[in-house]
């Protein structure tokens, strides 16, 4: 079993596109680190790049996947990830994620889409992170989604997740905003499905914000400011597991960027009382 | 609790659906909010196009740009795995995938062409200089011939008919990243063409190439075809020898 190995810690923000010539200009950002998804970036020059090498020379980068479609029927795509891998290596990212969903079929639909939750998607899922792993020649992680459908399988969201990441053996991302949003939306307890997860296997945690519907129905659109739930969600997080690296996600109505600082600075707020257990973990 | 799905078949049905969610959903999510993921890829793919093509989308206005974008979504197998790319497929799809359709302004591909061609051009990935004797087009120098005078289409300029002549247009990008415009001449746009075609070509043979293509003197063309490769050599569009551009 692959242990997290990535030495991040602290907290850390997505970086975007409308944010990038102020970040690109600030002599050091306080962030822990930065997250972008690697088909946003791969293959961009010009002044673009100059601002994006910038960055990750004075920031750890890790990459956060959107269109590799890993529980896809469609066969996987080694042309792209040859040029992951290449940018990978040229940016010094630790650590590759992907959601555990599908984003294509004959074609890409460029947005993630549930799986069911079933033991077909599980060993398929799972065969294809292995074969992912083994031509990165390293371990991925792989994050819960929202999802607002979910057609008929044998099993629950959580069973689901944790037979595809034991039988792939990869790394978990968890996202926190997501665990609340489908607890929300498909009515069950939070914290037993928190108490469910593979603890040795979380890489790192996800925060984001989200949006109620007029009819209660939540769709985790990353367009605001975390919630206070979501916020308690993360110190419960927090107290299992010690003081997990943990990115903010933020990719619509994107506040000026000292608010998103500020919010990355909630982060290491929660983070800092359970500093010591995190050294418990690490001894 | 109902059968489970099978995977593939579940995704093909549910792919295909979204691509045209006007019918029914699929049987395996019926009564579900398969809706809200038609309007939220729906407003995906038309955020990552809007950016790219302003003019065409003022053009065409909002309810008829809302219908390209759905033709394409429906009818084109987008392959690109890299959302800045999505723009080629759908310049690609109007250029090829789409055919002549009624109702569509019969400068729509080439605008559309001309749109992602300046955001292409702005990040483009460097490309290594070319070294050694002779001249050299610019990686970064675009050169493009348009049946339709593309730059200057808007929405209160929209041709029914091409003109006689077609626009020769260039675009370039200098050493910070900028991203310039140029209109050339016929003659102009042959020379571009020319070191296009031959990379590396010495200043005679492109002075010959030309006369032999224009029906003109090599000795009437050498000011002219010297005068410009000098001003585009100071722009960064044509890589000159080291010294005169005789070389």
């Amino acid at each position: 079993m692959h242990h997290p190995q990535t030495t991040l810690h602290g907290a850390g923000v997505g970086l975007r596109r409308p944010l990038l010539a102020e970040m690109a200009a600030a002599d050091a950002l306080p962030v822990a680190f930065l997250e972008v998804a690697p088909e946003n970036w791969i293959g961009i020059g010009g002044h673009q790049g100059r601002q994006l090498r910038a960055l990750t020379e004075r920031h750890p980068l890790i990459c956060h996947g959107l269109s590799l479609s890993i529980g896809g029927s469609d066969p996987l795509d080694y042309a792209f990830l040859g040029r992951l891998k290449a940018f990978m290596a040229e940016h010094q990212v630790p650590l590759y994620s992907e959601h555990l969903s599908f984003c294509a079929d004959q074609g890409h639909l460029y947005d993630l889409l549930p799986l069911p939750f079933t033991e077909q998607a599980v060993r398929h899922t799972a065969a294809r992170i292995r074969a992912v792993q083994g031509y990165l020649d390293q371990p991925i992680a792989i994050e819960n989604v929202s999802y607002y459908v979910q057609p008929p399988g044998e099993m629950d969201e959580l069973a689901f997740l944790n037979a595809v990441v034991e039988e792939a053996d990869c790394l978990l991302l968890f996202d926190v905003n997501n665990l609340y949003v489908n607890s929300q939306n498909h009515g069950y307890d939070p914290i037993a499905y928190l108490d469910g997860l593979p603890f040795d296997r979380i890489a790192y945690l996800h925060m984001a914000g989200h949006q109620v519907e007029p009819d209660g129905f939540i769709v985790d659109t990353h367009g605001a400011t975390p919630v206070d739930p979501v916020w308690a969600l993360l110190d419960e997080t927090y107290a299992r597991l010690g003081p997990l690296p943990t990115l903010l996600e933020r990719d619509f109505n994107l506040p000026p960027l000292a608010e998103l600082l500020g919010e990355v600075a909630q982060i290491r707020a929660h983070q800092s009382p359970y500093e010591e257990l995190r050294h418990v973990h690490a001894g | 609790m109902s059968t489970p799905v099978d995977l593939h078949a579940y995704q093909r049905d549910f792919a295909a659906w979204l691509r045209r969610p006007q019918g029914a959903a699929p049987m395996a999510l019926a009564g579900q909010r398969t809706d809200l993921y038609a309007e939220l890829l729906r407003n995906n793919i038309e955020g990552l196009l809007a950016r790219s093509f302003p003019v065409l989308q003022q053009c065409l206005g909002a309810s008829a740009w809302r219908a390209l974008v759905g033709d394409f979504f429906a009818e084109h197998p987008a392959r690109t795995p890299y959302f800045p790319r999505l723009p080629a497929e759908f310049v690609d799809y109007l250029a090829r995938g789409r055919g002549a359709r009624e109702g569509d302004p019969g400068f729509l591909a080439e605008l559309a062409h001309y749109e992602w061609m300046e955001v292409a051009l702005a990040i483009a990935e460097e490309v290594a200089i070319p070294r050694g004797p002779g001249l050299h087009l610019a990686p970064h120098a675009w050169p493009f011939s348009y049946v339709w005078p593309v730059q200057c289409i808007g929405p209160e300029a929209q041709p029914t008919d091409p003109p006689a002549e077609p626009s020769h247009l260039l675009l370039y990008r200098d050493v910070r990243g900028q991203v310039h415009f140029l209109q050339l001449t016929a003659a102009t746009a042959r020379l571009l063409g020319w070191l296009a075609q031959y990379p590396g070509c010495s200043f005679e043979a492109l002075v010959g190439g030309l006369a032999g293509a224009l029906g003109a003197s090599p000795q009437g063309l050498r000011p002219g075809v010297e005068a410009t490769l000098v001003a585009f050599g100071a722009r960064g569009i044509v890589l000159l020898p080291e010294g005169e551009p005789r070389g």
